[in-house]
């Protein structure tokens, strides 16, 4: 596999205008204005009624949908690097898209601005078994982590050429893999099964692994090609910084919630006999209790 | 080792692997250039190592930094198994990265060009005692000492 025509250098000289898929830019826009509406529409409806919900959330959702977009954009403007379109379009849909999405929480959205009976059935559908399975941490795992391993160690990434309708199959399961994951871990998506702090670095860990193993594998491939060796290097640069912001957003949002945590977890306190157990478990919703100042 | 202890053995070792991986990157693959993302050598599994290592260190430090900014909004820091911690942390990926991936896996190499002898000597030898005095720390029984904002 080493014909990736990726090692023309200066294909770029010269901003390259968008091709053939002018097209697909415009109606890939279409599409995100299609899916960012009834956001827009739903959260004003909630602070309409006086709920709250944040203009961040908006603004992640809209940024999400225009990954599109600039997705079909990027691989048109990169048509002459093959390899390197494909890493920038898996970097727009398969990671920064889900994280956005992740954080935007559109179920909770729906969940709370629906009518009756489809909210009962988005509700039924995300209690059922079978989204219990697909929602459980080793699923998510293996969905997020077999994407992109076949996308990029086997000839899907060539396959996809000119097979709009694998294109699309493979980037919509990048995507809402990519959601999965992001919701496990930074998201506020009622998802079945999200473990706690350490189980979900632990999931960050596996994903981040075998994403940068996947990045040198990449350029171990074909070690002499420019341009496999670029599409490896962005690969794993977009990952570091992907990787680095989630594990920041899981460990902020520990910290945050850090007043419902007990002080320290005493394993058996010796020469401290007058302090009360305050062993609780985790994400226990305890009331917040006032900060200790200086707790010792 | 009390609660507060346990927490500062953890963020040190934490932040110490995440230090070790961040020198490692800054110092050695972006100001010298001694190392690369790829190498053209070794094993498959020692590039799943290196991925792995890689990943591992970044969201270590992360991870190992918030550890400590509650230990010390707590004042719960405990210095000795702290600093133990961060020594043996940053030994302990050195010696591995000296051993197994640079010498077992074949990876990679401290720098080309040059007999490696005395890098290895003072690579390891560097690692090694900061994962003894940091085990040393670690396991030797100490008076909780509590430093910090409290």
């Amino acid at each position: 596999m080493t014909d990736h025509h990726g090692s023309t250098p200066g294909a770029l000289a010269g901003a390259a205008p968008l091709g053939a898929s002018f097209g697909m830019v415009l109606l890939t826009l279409l599409l995100a204005a299609a899916a960012t509406a009834p956001y827009l529409a739903a959260s004003a409806r909630l602070r309409g009624r006086g709920d709250r919900w944040p203009a961040g959330r908006a603004l992640l959702w809209s940024a999400a949908a225009l990954c599109v977009p600039a997705a079909v954009a990027a691989g048109d403007l990169l048509r002459e690097r093959e390899l390197v379109a494909h890493v920038a379009q898996h970097v727009l849909l398969g990671m920064v898209l889900p994280v956005a999405a992740a954080l935007a929480a559109p179920l909770s959205l729906a969940l709370r601005v629906l009518p009756p009976r489809p909210r009962g059935t988005l509700l039924a559908l995300l209690r059922s078994r079978w989204a219990r399975v697909v929602t459980s941490a080793p699923a998510v795992v293996l969905l997020e982590v077999s994407g992109f391993v076949a996308f990029f160690l086997t000839p899907l990434h060539h396959a996809v050429a000119g097979r709009p309708v694998l294109a699309v199959a493979v980037h919509a399961h990048a995507v809402l893999a990519g959601y999965l994951f992001a919701s496990l871990l930074v998201g506020r998506d009622p998802l079945r099964g999200r473990p706690g702090v350490r189980g979900r670095l632990l999931v960050l860990l596996l994903v981040a692994g075998a994403h940068d193993t996947v990045a040198r594998l990449l350029v171990a491939s074909a070690p002499a090609d420019a341009g496999v060796r670029a599409a490896g290097e962005l690969l794993a640069g977009a990952g570091t910084v992907v990787d680095v912001g989630l594990a920041a957003l899981v460990m902020a949002g520990w910290y945050a919630a850090g007043h419902l945590r007990p002080a320290a977890r005493p394993p058996a306190r010796r020469r401290r006999p007058s302090r009360p157990a305050r062993r609780s478990g985790r994400r226990s919703p305890r009331p917040a209790a006032p900060p200790r100042p200086g707790s010792r | 080792m009390s609660g507060g202890a346990r927490r500062s053995a953890l963020a040190g070792v934490l932040m110490g692997v995440g230090l070790a991986a961040f020198l490692d990157e800054v110092v050695f693959h972006q100001l010298l250039h001694w190392h690369h993302f790829y190498d053209g050598a070794g094993p498959d599994a020692g590039l799943v190592s290196d991925g792995f290592f890689h990943a591992a260190g970044w969201i270590a430090v992360v991870a190992g930094l918030f550890t400590y900014a509650d230990l010390q909004r707590r004042g719960e820091t405990v210095r000795r198994p702290l600093v133990g911690g961060v020594l043996a942390g940053w030994g302990g990926f050195q010696v591995y990265d000296g051993l197994v991936q640079h010498k077992l896996l074949g990876l990679h190499q401290i720098r080309y060009g040059v007999d490696l002898a005395a890098y290895d000597v003072a690579w390891n030898t560097a690692g090694g005692i900061g994962l003894v005095v940091g085990l040393l720390l670690l396991t030797r029984p100490a008076r909780d000492r509590v430093t910090g904002t409290a």
